[in-house]
C-alpha cells in the first residue's frame, strides 16, 4: 500500500507521521520539542505538555487534528509521575476522548520522564 | 472481515524447555500465531532472537538477537502478503539502556529507506535471555483472497 510519510527525524531515518488506509501513526513524543531542545528537565508535567504539543502539531501536518486520536499510550519511568502525566494528557486531548494506557518502563535517556505514543484515525 | 493466520503454534510447545515459573497452564493449551492479516492490517508477534522453530541462537548477544528479530520480521510480513514498504511504525524494546547504542545501528541500517515511525523503551522482557524485541505496525493492500 502507498504509505504517506510526513516529516523526518534528524538522522533522516524515521518519519514523524505515517498514514495508510485512514490510520495515522506517530513517532513517540517526549519532552524534546520539534527543534530538538529538551523542555521541562526534572518536570514530568512540563515534558508531557511538550509531548502533547508535538502530537497536536504532527497531526495538523498530517491533515488531521487531536479529534483523530484513538489511543494514547503513556510510558512513565517513575510511578509517582503517572497521576500528573495522565491529568495533562486527559486535559490536552479531552476533545478526542481517547482510549488510554499507562505503563511504567524506563526510557532511553534518564532525563526523559514521559513518552507518549499516539494512534489516530481519519477517513 | 476475514482474518488469515500465519505460522500458528501451540504456546505450550513454544515455551516447553523455557522456564516460565510454576503456572503456565493457560498458555500451554492455547493456539497463537506469528502473524495475521485482517483487511489492510498485518499484525505481528513481537520478534526477538528466537528463530521460527523457537531456538535462541544468540544468548548474551543483543546485536545478533536484533539481526535475527529484523530478519524474522521481514519474512513474516512478506509471508502475510506485505512488503517492507508497508511498515508504518516500529517499536523497540531493550532490556538494558546500553543496548540502544549497540543495537540501533543495526535497526537503522535494516529499515534504511523505509522511514517508519519509531518508538523505543527499556523494559524487562518475557525471558532473561531475551534482550530485545521489536514490534511493527503494517498497513498493506488487501489480497484477492481477502475479498
Amino acid at each position: 500500500m502507498k504509505i504517506e510519510r510526513i516529516g523526518i527525524d534528524r538522522k533522516g531515518l524515521y518519519s514523524d507521521v505515517t498514514k495508510g488506509n485512514g490510520e495515522i501513526f506517530l513517532s513517540a513524543q517526549t519532552g524534546y520539542d520539534r527543534a530538538g531542545t529538551f523542555v521541562g528537565e526534572g518536570n514530568a508535567g512540563l515534558q508531557t505538555e511538550q509531548a502533547c504539543k508535538n502530537i497536536a502539531e504532527l497531526l495538523s501536518e498530517a491533515d488531521a487534528d487531536v479529534h483523530a486520536i484513538c489511543k494514547i499510550c503513556m510510558y512513565v519511568p517513575n510511578p509517582n509521575d503517572c497521576k500528573t502525566v495522565i491529568e495533562v494528557v486527559a486535559s490536552k486531548f479531552k476533545a478526542a476522548k481517547p482510549a488510554m494506557s499507562c505503563i511504567c518502563v524506563d526510557l532511553e535517556e534518564e532525563k526523559m520522564l514521559v513518552k507518549l505514543d499516539a494512534e489516530a484515525y481519519k477517513e | 472481515m476475514k482474518t488469515k493466520h500465519y505460522r500458528e503454534y501451540l504456546a505450550g510447545n513454544w515455551w516447553k524447555q523455557k522456564n516460565l515459573g510454576n503456572d503456565h497452564t493457560l498458555i500451554q493449551n492455547n493456539h497463537l500465531c506469528m502473524a495475521l492479516r485482517s483487511n489492510n492490517n498485518i499484525i505481528l508477534r513481537g520478534q526477538t532472537g528466537f528463530d521460527f522453530e523457537g531456538v535462541m541462537h544468540d544468548v548474551g548477544d543483543e546485536a545478533a538477537q536484533t539481526k535475527m528479530a529484523c530478519k524474522c520480521l521481514k519474512q513474516l510480513i512478506e509471508e502475510a502478503g506485505g512488503t517492507m514498504e508497508d511498515i508504518t511504525k516500529i517499536t523497540l524494546y531493550f532490556s538494558e539502556r546500553d543496548f540502544v547504542d549497540t543495537c540501533m545501528p543495526i535497526v537503522d541500517e535494516f529499515f534504511k529507506g523505509i522511514k517508519p515511525c519509531f518508538s523505543l523503551m527499556i523494559t524487562k522482557l518475557a525471558l532473561p535471555d531475551v534482550w530485545m524485541e521489536i514490534d511493527a505496525d503494517v498497513v498493506a493492500d488487501t489480497m484477492e483472497e481477502d475479498q
